[in-house]
């Protein structure tokens, strides 16, 4: 017999001749098994659904909360009334049981404030190289969010949900777009710093979504991506012409099940791995950058030298054809005092570092985006999960404001040197709540501006229709131009 | 039931049955009367799950540690993962630190340790259950990543060599008899004529790769492990043949079961 | 189908069973159980909210039509319960106003649905859920 199988082997043992399991077959697998995957292609670029007005989005994630009363929030009320207790009418409609409770409104004597551009916008002397680009943002002073721990607000900030589950923006984005890059995902995550980024992979998952729309990290270094070397024992020539040997194999046994298109879509995969192998390194590495436009994003500096290297790879991404870019915020290379704008205390030595880190980089970015042309098809986002008090804690820190907090955008499709909706007089809450504008809002103004309704960018799950924004969401139209 | 309950005997009248016997590959005239194939005439081909895929490999190449029990175990991870990571696991210790006992490598995948902030890389692709959601329903996607995985971790490569090793050891030094030992291994079937001619073809080819190699500066290959007798050993053919291992064992056949 | 009627019934047995429950609220007005009511009855809400989003999504007028008719009596069960804390004295005038706030908006997404324009209903039951978020952010302890 020429061909043993599953069958034979049955056949065998139900009769009692075979005995034990055929030499080398593999035991114990015949009970559970995945059904694999039918789409062709998951990552084949699909059409939005109108016309989008920018092609990528960079999401600048500014992990740890940081205090936006402090960089763009000018508030001469809460200057004049540090000291102070918050009045109670401030207070009203919000739960601050959950925080470290109240205390005396807090002002850092290092803080100075100026307007900068034709639009005159406030900015604190932490951020005097992104103030240069005043008239480039587009302002949302009126943010609000859930207040939880750091990771719960951050898996919220990024799938809209407080449970592991749901997909995460980009995920949705992979998902309704595909790829613009045959050789790249379409979803990267970039970070700085010696380790991942707190609450880990559950913020570039895809939920519900299948696992390809998932967010690929891109680790520091040369090799961003697990398994891209060879193995160090094989030359590339070895590598290629093996390749070659599992092409032809693959087709062989493809030959005897010509409509399965799972078998093709195997195939392909290791196409697209020969080309990522060359692809990913080649798209973070700076090599061929000027060392002008390295010292734009501050890659000469030690502070800023980590973040400035996300961010000048945000960009290489961009100009790729990469649709969401999720840059978490790190620390310096070497620092592991200050790792996050977590600052309960000393928040002048907190902010004063991680403003200097994202400073200039940021302002670098909008610059290098904007020589290029890039701006208008991009959409950069500076995101935190939540912000900071008005009042202090430990003195010199401030305790969390899911409450009323600024984020920004800059980019095509946006009203630029725009500001909407704002904070009360001390900085506590959104003043006019008609203007609040949650995760779910902002999410559904980045679909919108990338051609999707988010009312419209549905999947099922569990019978259920679900869609990026929950159920909550809308654009945030006053912000468009 | 009229026969006693007997499982043997009802194994015999299923095995027997025309149905049974009929083939279950993709034919033309059954694609066209069923091509949704509702009735099953056709096998659904699945991919091996995340750790069925890892303990397969180590099984073939005759690896696999099937200790019982015990606690969890740090398998090697790349060294870039290890290498000037401060995560720690809050009490002072690394996240994960490969396990001081090389037979802990090579355990069955149930034993692996599942750190939710830092899954296994090795099957961190292959869908695993993602260990901090409710689960149901594992996904099957096929990506590049895993492509990678396969094809150039070197934990992988070294099971390549560990059953290029055992196929020499089981087969002798007789090509055609190496090539059907490694079939059977992994898929139970020995391989067509096509399929036997690209493989030669290959092996010739390689053998002269890896021979140009020689004269560079540096010159170390990959060559089988686990052979008792290596005095014989061609280190060109012997590289090439691990090339081949490794090349069979991320084909298609190998992580579908048809 | 069945998976629906089923989903509908349920709706049906636990709105039975808050309607008793409110009343037996106003007859026992101890606050725990107060609290208790409130729970199940949000539940109920909340459930039927995903499943109007859901079916609003899928364009199952049918289906989304009966969802937003049970939150359209829900909330006018809630409104009756904050209605009359209102006339005892309590500080529950924006409860009140958001929970009318709700009846409408749950009347017209039946009378958009009624015209299969979904996405007028979506619209709508968006701010419905947005309506949800206001009140907890007002009245719900965490
Ligand atoms: C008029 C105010 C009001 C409106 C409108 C409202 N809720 Fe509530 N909801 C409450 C209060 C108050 C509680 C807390 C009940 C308690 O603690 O006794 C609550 C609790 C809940 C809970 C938590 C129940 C639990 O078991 O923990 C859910 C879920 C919920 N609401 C969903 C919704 C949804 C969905 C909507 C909108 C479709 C909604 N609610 C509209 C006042 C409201």
């Amino acid at each position: 017999m020429d061909n043993k199988s599953r069958r034979d082997f049955l056949k065998n043992s139900s009769l009692g001749v075979g005995g034990v399991a055929l030499a080398g077959a593999i035991p114990g697998f015949n009970i559970s098994a995945a059904s694999a995957a039918e789409l062709i292609d998951p990552l084949a670029p699909k059409d939005p659904h109108f016309p989008a007005k920018i092609k990528s989005v960079i999401w600048l994630h500014q992990n740890g909360a940081p205090s936006t009363l402090d960089l763009y929030d000018y508030k001469p009320e809460l200057v004049k009334q540090a000291g102070k207790g918050v009045p109670d009418s401030f207070l009203k409609g919000i739960k601050t049981s959950t925080q470290g409770g109240v205390n005396e409104l807090f002002v850092s004597n290092y803080r100075s404030w100026k307007q900068y551009g034709e639009s005159g916008a406030w900015f604190s002397n932490l951020l005097p190289n992104l103030a240069q680009h005043a008239d480039k943002l587009t302002f949302i002073k009126s943010s609000v969010t859930i207040g939880a721990t750091h990771d719960i607000s951050i898996l919220k900030l990024n799938t809209g949900d407080l449970n592991p589950g749901r997909p995460s923006l980009g995920a949705w984005i992979s998902y309704a777009l595909g790829s613009a890059n045959p050789d790249l995902p379409p979803y990267v995550v970039l970070y700085n710093g010696a380790s991942e980024p707190r609450a880990g992979s559950v913020n570039w998952n895809s939920g519900f979504l299948p696992a390809v729309y998932q967010g690929t990290a891109f680790r520091p270094g040369d090799s961003p991506i697990y398994y891209l070397d060879r193995p160090e024992l094989r030359s590339a020539l070895q590598q290629r012409s093996s390749l070659d040997l599992l092409n032809r194999l693959n087709k062989l046994n493809a030959e005897n099940r010509p409509l399965d298109t799972e078998l093709k879509a195997r195939l392909r995969s290791y196409d697209l791995a020969d080309r990522m192998q060359v692809a990913a390194p080649e798209a973070v590495d700076l090599s061929k950058e000027t060392d002008a436009t390295k010292k734009l994003y501050g890659i000469d500096d030690a502070i800023t030298g980590s973040y400035g290297t996300s961010l000048l790879r945000a960009r290489r991404l961009v100009e790729r054809g990469v649709r969401f870019i999720q840059v978490v915020s790190g620390a310096p290379d070497g620092e592991t005092e200050i790792t996050s704008w977590d600052a309960h205390d000393d928040l002048d030595k907190n902010h004063g570092l991680m403003a200097k880190m994202v400073d200039k980089p940021i302002a670098g970015l909008l610059e290098d985006l904007k020589s290029r042309g890039l701006l208008e098809s991009t959409l950069v986002v500076w995101t935190s999960e939540f912000s900071r008090t008005p009042w202090g804690e430990s003195g010199t820190g401030r305790d969390h404001n899911p409450w009323g907090y600024t984020q920004w955008m800059a980019g095509g499709g946006l009203k630029a040197g725009f500001t909407y909706g704002g904070t009360d007089e001390l900085g506590v809450q959104v003043a006019d709540k008609d203007t609040a504008v949650d995760t779910y809002d902002l999410h559904a103004t980045v679909l919108h501006l990338l051609g999707l309704n988010h009312l419209k960018t549905t999947f099922i799950n569990n019978g259920r229709s679900e869609r990026p924004t929950v159920v909550f969401g809308k654009v945030v139209k006053d912000i468009l131009a | 039931m009229k026969n006693g309950w007997s499982p043997k005997k009802l194994q015999r009248e299923i095995v027997l049955s025309a149905v049974y016997r009929q083939s279950s590959e993709e034919r033309a005239d059954v694609v066209a009367v069923d091509p949704a194939n509702k009735l099953l005439a056709v096998y659904p081909r699945k991919r091996l799950e995340a750790e069925e895929l890892r303990d397969s490999l180590l099984y073939a190449s005759g690896e696999l540690d099937e200790t019982i029990g015990g606690p969890a175990v740090f398998p090697k991870v790349p060294s870039s993962l290890v290498a000037g990571n401060v995560l720690n696991n809050g009490q002072g210790g690394a996240l994960w630190e490969d396990a001081k006992d090389p037979n802990d490598h090579k355990r069955r995948s149930i034993y692996t340790f599942v750190r939710r902030s830092l899954p296994y890389p090795l099957t961190a692709s292959f869908d695993p259950a993602d260990p901090s959601k409710p689960h149901h329903k594992r996904d099957v996607s096929t990506t590049a990543l895993q492509a990678l995985t396969l094809f150039n971790s070197d934990v992988v490569f070294g099971w390549s060599q560990a059953l290029a090793g055992r196929v020499i050891s089981e087969a002798g030094a007789n090509e055609n008899a190496q090539l059907d030992t490694l079939y059977e291994i992994l898929f139970s079937r020995k391989p067509t004529r096509e399929e036997k001619s690209a493989l030669k073809g290959f092996l010739k080819e390689q053998e002269k790769l890896v021979e140009s190699k020689a004269w560079t500066d540096k010159f170390e290959v990959a060559v089988p492990t686990g052979l008792k007798d290596t005095k014989n050993l061609d280190p060109f053919k012997a590289a090439a043949f691990v090339d081949l291992v490794h090349a069979v064992a991320n084909s298609n056949e190998f992580a579908y079961r048809f | 189908m069945l998976f629906t009627l089923m989903r509908n019934l349920v709706v049906a047995l636990r709105f039975v069973a808050v309607v008793i429950g409110s009343s037996l609220l106003i007859s026992f007005t101890s606050f725990a159980q107060e609290a208790e009511m409130d729970m199940d009855l949000m539940q109920t809400i909340e459930s039927t909210n995903d499943n109007l989003s859901s079916n609003i999504a899928l364009e199952n007028a049918e289906s989304a039509i009966a969802d937003a008719q049970t939150l359209n009596e829900l909330f006018a069960v809630v409104e009756e319960h904050y209605s009359k804390e209102l006339a005892a004295g309590k500080d529950v005038a924006e409860a009140v106003d958001l929970t009318k706030k709700s009846v409408k908006f749950s009347s017209e997404i039946i009378t958009f649905l009624g015209q299969n324009d979904f996405e007028s209903a979506a619209n709508t039951a968006t701010d419905l859920a947005r309506t949800c978020k206001t009140c907890h952010n007002f009245y719900k302890e965490d």
